[in-house]
């Protein structure tokens, strides 16, 4: 093995890892410091990982089960302090959550570079309770049972909370232009 | 104009993020990975974890913890009443300092025992009062810190 063996490896799957732990975070920073730690972790076992066809899945399931943990690690312990805004929104019907969004004009004419970058935005902006079920459910293809078991909470509450991520996701799609193409074809 | 459905919503949709492209990793990212990379390579062994450190010092430590576990084993034996008595008699008289630590310990069980009916209740719960105003401050002070330092990165 050489460092620049690793540098070629890291350099094939580092968006992968980092898309995976920033769509789970939310936060550009805390997925940035999980993505180091994954390819430590991948250095430590390189011998093992350069040779394998399933590198990219172990990789994945690291980043995953990485951003989970500090998930429930950090921000749980401070929720109190820290995300009161996200559990007032648990108490909500099933309204959308509601985004900023700019005028008609700039609307009609948004192009697809600009609707991906505001469903990321709007991803990035669901509480956190909706984004990380809804990112297992459409990015790593969990099912709702499994979910439920890995973050600790009933079934009803993992589809609800999707159901309400999807939801708020749509609305921004809708109010970007993609009405046409993909809600109402 | 009608909204979706659920049931309309949930294809698309995930038709749409799966069509999100992979977000680029900060150019940062790699040169972080192999800094630290580094700064694990350049630490001395003792630094490291277990299973880097040469065969000879593992075996050594392992050695060395063994017998700190019987000796700690067999301080345990004289000091716990009624546990191994006359097996423990052997490392009492090695071990001579077990007993002044334990004579010291008695000492202040006994002063203590002798003063804590002499303090009135109210100090008592005064002095409560005052670890409970001190862990809570404890507690903000550093649910502030985390979100002055951390939520802000």
């Amino acid at each position: 093995m050489t460092p620049a063996d690793f540098t070629t490896f890291m350099r094939n799957y580092q968006d992968m890892v980092y898309s995976t732990a920033v769509r789970l975070l939310g936060n550009e920073a805390q997925a940035e410091d999980i993505s180091q730690e994954v390819f430590l972790k991948a250095y430590e076992r390189f011998d093992d990982l350069c040779t394998s066809p399933t590198a990219g899945g172990w990789l994945k399931t690291v980043t995953t089960n990485l951003s989970l943990n500090h998930l429930q690690r950090y921000r749980k312990r401070w929720r109190f302090f820290s995300e009161r805004v996200h559990r007032d929104d648990e108490g909500r019907g099933t309204e959308p959550v509601e985004f900023a969004a700019p005028d008609g004009d700039f609307l009609a004419g948004i192009d697809k570079v600009e609707r991906r970058a505001w469903l990321e935005r709007a991803l990035e902006n669901l509480p956190e309770h909706q984004r990380v079920p809804l990112v297992l459910y459409h990015f790593e293809d969990q099912p709702y049972d499994e979910i439920a078991r890995r973050l600790g909470v009933s079934l009803a509450k993992v589809k609800t909370d999707i159901l309400r991520g999807r939801a708020a996701l749509a609305q921004v799609l809708l109010r970007s232009g993609a009405s046409h193409e993909n809600f109402h074809s | 104009m009608d909204q979706p459905t659920p049931e309309e919503i949930e294809p698309r949709l995930h038709q749409a993020l799966r069509g999100l492209p992979a977000r680029r990793a900060p150019s940062s990212l790699e040169q972080r990975v192999l800094a630290a990379i580094a700064e694990r390579q350049a630490r001395p062994w003792w630094r490291q974890s277990y299973t880097c450190w040469p065969t000879p010092v593992r075996v050594a430590f392992f050695v060395f913890s063994a017998a700190l576990a019987a000796v700690v084993a067999g301080a345990a034996a004289t000091i716990l009443p009624g546990f191994g008595v006359t097996a423990g008699q052997p490392v009492e008289a090695t071990l001579g300092w077990f007993a002044q630590v334990r004579a010291a310990g008695a000492t202040l069980v006994d002063v203590g025992g002798r003063l804590l009916p002499r303090v009135s209740l109210s100090w008592i719960y005064l002095g409560l009062a005052v670890v409970a105003a001190l862990y809570a401050a404890l507690f903000g002070l550093g649910a502030a810190a985390y979100r002055i330092l951390w939520q802000s990165r």
